[in-house]
């Protein structure tokens, strides 16, 4: 790695049901299932957790907030009826800061999941909105279908991306993929 | 000690001059904005542009298109960008339980219709990428140089 001499980077947090946050290790998964950890999904999930890589319940006490897509512009979040998008920024599983140590603006960015190569995830649907400022959910399964991320003007040392996420596996469990999370900035 | 920076950008100011990053008045000052942007504001105030930028990377050098280009006999063909802009790119990968990080540095000569762009992977500095583009609003743009 070299020295860059700038110092920018991405914290993962899921934000938890009580208001804290889990801070994701870097070798975390995040983890959807159905009512419970590690249960079966029937449509979309109904209970988002931090997991280890080993697969090991990280939220074991209080779980992620979950964001269920129910259609294109509404969503169940932690299992209450139908609400319209967007998701508020305080009730999104996913928080993803950008961090640097000097003020920076950014100019806009993307979210997306995928397999090898950027490539879709086969056997899986998956939607995201950004918490806050999104009306509708978008499909982001690979990166032809990325979601694209709101611009920051304001310079600041922290910026804030919240992540509304719903996973629906055509197969019920077991669907593995990646996150990515790309932004331009200075 | 802290160790040299491996990347820094070097530009050349119309007065003659020259601006290089984590030096002088470049170096990272916490809670501040980046060196670029604070060149681009000097440049402002001071009525000045660049005729020059380059990147400095691993003791190798990359120029930008510039003016008065004046190598390999190019000087009445090679064109001069109206302005210059640097940006940063960052990509976060949960791949497979493990959240990993790259870094790219972005800098863009600038003309009337496209922009040429110097794309440098800045994590482990394998891949660079030369990109031209039509329609860039750049974050931080020098002054635009009025001569021709």
């Amino acid at each position: 790695m070299l020295i860059l001499g700038n110092t920018e980077g991405w914290k993962l947090y899921g934000r938890l049901t009580n208001g804290n946050f889990l801070f994701a290790d870097p070798t975390d998964r995040v983890y959807f299932s159905g009512a419970n950890f590690g249960d079966v999904i029937l449509s979309a999930q109904d209970s988002t957790h931090l997991a280890t890589s080993g697969g090991a319940h990280r939220c074991t006490t209080t779980h992620l907030h979950n964001t269920k897509y129910l259609s294109g512009s509404t969503v169940s979040i932690n299992g209450a009826g139908s609400t319209s998008l967007p998701v508020a920024s305080s009730q999104c599983p996913l928080l993803f800061v950008l961090f640097s140590l000097e003020e920076i603006v950014i100019e806009g960015g993307s979210f997306y999941i995928y397999s090898t190569g950027d490539n879709p995830v086969a056997n899986v649907t998956f939607y995201a909105a950004e918490g806050g400022v999104s009306s509708t959910w978008k499909e982001i399964n690979g990166y032809n279908n990325r979601l694209t991320l709101s611009a920051r003007s304001t310079p600041a040392t922290d910026h804030d991306f919240n992540m509304a996420c719903s996973y629906m596996p055509s197969t019920g469990s077991g669907v593995t993929g990646n996150i990515k999370i790309r932004a331009s900035y200075v | 000690m802290t160790p040299t920076p491996e990347v820094r950008w070097i530009a050349t100011i119309s007065d003659g001059s020259t601006a290089v990053e984590h030096s002088g008045e470049y170096t990272v000052r916490p809670g501040e904005r980046k060196p670029w942007v604070r060149l681009c504001t000097f440049l402002a105030e001071n009525d000045l542009h660049l005729t020059s930028l380059r990147l400095n990377l691993m003791g190798r050098t990359i120029h930008l298109p510039r003016s008065k280009f004046d190598r390999f006999d190019m000087n009445e063909r090679s064109r001069a960008p109206h302005s210059y802009s640097l940006q940063y790119h960052i990509e976060g990968e949960l791949d497979n339980g493990t959240f990993s990080q790259t870094q790219f540095v972005d800098l863009a000569a600038h003309y009337d219709g496209f922009s040429v762009h110097y794309v440098q992977d800045i994590t482990d500095g394998n891949n660079s990428w030369v990109i031209v583009t039509e329609g860039d609003s750049p974050l931080a743009e020098t002054p635009r140089r009025t001569e021709k």
